[in-house]
């Protein structure tokens, strides 16, 4: 089993808040998607099938602003979010469902980069149970 | 004056097969925000933070328990909002994440903190625009 570990810290000012590792046991496979996007792609497809209430940690990154990922219909998706820079979005089964960066299940997802001239390193990953637990 | 709202870490690793682990960035430069840091003893109910404002305002928060508490806002009977807080872990939300991830889901009149039979070290904080 591949535990997960997990660290978020923010300060406000001389106030530290976090920076306590978490490591997540549950759920008993990974998926992994990490691409270089080039610049001006729009709405490239890529299978990445998962269901999203198996899910106990979600993680997305990128290392260019302003790429988008949406899910399963590039028109009308089912989510869609924005990625910065040095900013991943991060999930876990201890916090809040209602944080979950991707609500529905997945079966594929349409990349974007408006950059002009920098290609991205996009990554998006899952850690799931597998349906015949 | 006002102080920085820092990105500290932001860590994740898939036991190998992926790592996220960007630079620490600074989010917010000359904010002043409010800050709630109480020691909470056990069995505490609803103890109030006396802290109110519009969700639309926030460009950073988080959340932060060491033990076991539960979140409520705007009332301790009928809450806007239930939160059972991770312990350790902070609940972090800024404005470069989607604002469906903010953990509140509407403006803040009050929020309201219980503990379970363990003694919480709890720190709320947020900056405003």
């Amino acid at each position: 089993m591949t535990s997960i570990k997990i660290i978020e810290e923010i300060t406000f000012g001389n106030l530290r808040i976090g920076g306590v590792p978490a490591v997540i046991d549950q759920g008993d496979g990974s998926l992994v998607w990490e691409q270089n996007i080039n610049p001006n792609t729009n709405n490239l497809p890529y299978l990445f099938p998962f269901f999203v209430n198996l899910c106990s940690v979600m993680v997305a990154s990128s290392d260019v602003d302003g790429v988008v990922i949406k899910t399963n219909n590039s028109g009308s998706p089912d989510d869609q979010f924005t990625l910065y820079k040095d900013n991943p979005l991060m999930w876990d089964l201890n916090k809040p469902t209602s944080m979950r960066f991707l609500t529905s299940d997945v079966t594929q997802i349409f990349v974007t980069n408006p950059d002009e001239t920098k290609t991205a390193h996009v990554k998006l990953a899952v850690k799931m149970s597998l349906l015949n637990d | 004056m006002g102080v920085k709202v820092q990105q500290l870490q932001q860590f994740c690793d898939f036991g190998g097969l992926a790592t996220v682990n960007p630079p620490k960035g600074t989010l917010l430069t000359g904010v002043t925000p409010t800050v709630k840091k109480v020691t909470l003893p056990p069995n505490t109910a609803f103890y109030a933070l006396g802290v109110s404002f519009s969700l639309s305002d926030v460009v950073a928060m988080a959340l932060y328990t060491d033990a076991p508490a539960i979140v409520a806002t705007n009332s301790t009977e009928e809450s806007q909002d239930v939160i059972f807080m991770p312990v350790k872990e902070p609940l972090i939300w800024h404005y470069k994440m989607p604002a469906s991830m903010r953990f509140f889901s509407g403006n803040i009149s009050n929020i309201y903190v219980s503990t379970s039979d363990k003694k919480a070290n709890f720190v709320f904080a947020v900056a405003l625009d």
